[in-house]
């Protein structure tokens, strides 16, 4: 553990400190993707937290040590004090991050994100044409509009995340997409696993890859450069909960944005009172290993990156096996056994 | 103007938390994230433009167990690589006031 990156966060993760946070500022969003896992309406039955509440969390989160903060939503620009937010995150010395669609950035906000100093700008992308992003998106033109925010963010010399869910829709953009990414100085980010909606329906996952084409992408070396496994001999856990939570529009805190295990309201307690004394949160920080019971044994285990959250949210069991881990785990390990064949070959 | 006497500010919109006795800071301009003991993270504290170099030499000479000599020396040298980075500012005047002293 070399680089001051993962010092920190195994500092963090052994000590309990929120140092990486995800805010959603909103659940309001000017596109109706296919995948989302907002539950549609959702936005309209409960009031958002206030500037004010936020302001105060904000305080909040920076005493509790919090330096990685990531606004997202829905759309988290759709904000009216989205701007006076941003303010107040940089002017607390976070590491701001911000995801959006790009819809809104237009060239004077692109400058002023440069000016605020904003680590890092995520926009989404799902094709390089109108026809399979807008398709996706169910924005027509919407293609057109990110695509310039990407340009104009880069222009402007904001670090870019380029990031690309893959799904049936779009499954062929993938290779398009880190040219474009290379072409714009942009980070491609992939990620070929959709998740249920908030309430655990299976709608937004109905586009996810067949075993035959997530093979392909999860194969892919531009992908997956170097396909190797650090011999992991027990199932993983994850920072959830240990160093990273997420809140939520209305003030609900969980251990990440998948892992929706309430924890607390920032309207009724304080974050510290909740990262510290909620029983979910210690339920997730007493757990062990060896806890994950329906894994131990696994053949496949090896191969495993199991998300607690997905676990539960749709497998029910936040200690059973996950059945999208399973999926790619048994691909990994054929791919790993072909690669291993391979490399034999030449040596 | 001696180097002693200049103030150290913080530049305003870095990333930056004390974490238990550390310190990092991140420059959104570079990306890099900027480990600091706990000598450092004390002299980053105090770097709020309020105090000259060597008053904040006095009071980690007060906190910490070190040489003086070697102190000064350090803080110095620490000083002048955050300022070449970017990360303070090294002013005449308390306040971030009067003109940026040449480093």
């Amino acid at each position: 553990m070399n680089n001051p990156e993962d010092r920190l966060a195994a500092y963090a993760e052994n000590n309990c400190i929120p140092l990486t946070v995800a805010a959603e500022l909103t659940y309001r969003c000017n596109q109706r993707c296919i995948h989302c896992y907002v539950v549609p309406g959702e936005e309209e039955q409960r009031p958002e937290l206030t500037t004010d509440e936020w302001l105060k969390l904000l305080d909040e989160l920076a005493l509790a040590g919090c330096l990685y903060l990531t606004y997202t939503g829905g759309e988290a620009m759709l904000r009216p004090d989205f701007w006076k937010l941003v303010q107040a995150a940089i002017e607390r010395n976070f590491a701001l991050q911000i995801f959006t669609n790009g819809l809104l950035v237009d060239e004077a906000a692109a400058r002023r994100l440069v000016e605020l100093n904003v680590l890092a700008v995520g926009v989404s992308l799902y094709g390089v044409t109108p026809e399979t992003h807008d398709r996706i998106t169910r924005l027509p033109g919407s293609f057109e509009r990110s695509l310039k925010a990407i340009r104009r963010l880069r222009q402007a010399g904001l670090t870019v995340f380029l990031k690309h869910v893959i799904m049936r829709e779009n499954k062929k953009a993938y290779p398009s997409i880190l040219r474009l990414a290379a072409e714009l100085g942009a980070i491609p980010q992939l990620d070929p696993i959709l998740v249920p909606a908030n309430d655990g329906s299976l709608g937004p996952t109905a586009g996810r890859l067949a075993d035959a084409e997530l093979a392909e992408v999860l194969g892919d070396k531009r992908v997956n450069p170097a396909l190797d496994f650090d011999g992991q001999q027990m199932p993983e856990l994850c920072s959830a909960g240990l160093s990273t939570c997420s809140i939520n529009p209305y003030g609900d805190v969980t251990p990440c944005l998948q892992l929706l295990l309430p924890a607390g309201n920032v309207r009724r307690q304080r974050f510290m009172k909740i990262w510290r004394e909620a029983p979910t949160l210690e339920l997730i920080r007493s757990l062990r290993p060896e806890d994950i019971s329906g894994c131990r044994n696994c053949k496949l285990l090896h191969y495993c990156a199991r998300c607690p959250g997905l676990a539960l949210l749709e497998d029910g069991d936040l200690l059973g096996p996950s059945r999208i881990a399973c999926r790619q785990a048994r691909i990994f390990k054929e791919l790993y056994t072909k690669e291993l064949t391979l490399r034999g070959a030449h040596e | 103007m001696r180097w002693s006497d200049s103030y150290i500010l913080r530049e305003e919109r870095l990333a930056w938390r004390i974490i238990g006795d550390q310190a990092v800071v991140i420059n959104p301009r570079d990306n890099m994230l900027y480990p600091m003991n706990p000598v450092a993270a004390r002299f980053w504290e105090l770097a709020d433009g309020s105090r000259s170099l060597s008053g904040i030499v006095a009071i980690l000479f007060d906190e910490f167990e070190v040489e003086r000599q070697v102190l000064e020396h350090d803080v110095q040298e620490f000083a002048a690589q955050l300022a070449e980075k970017g990360l303070i500012g090294v002013y005449a005047e308390a306040g971030s006031g009067g003109e940026k002293a040449k480093t």
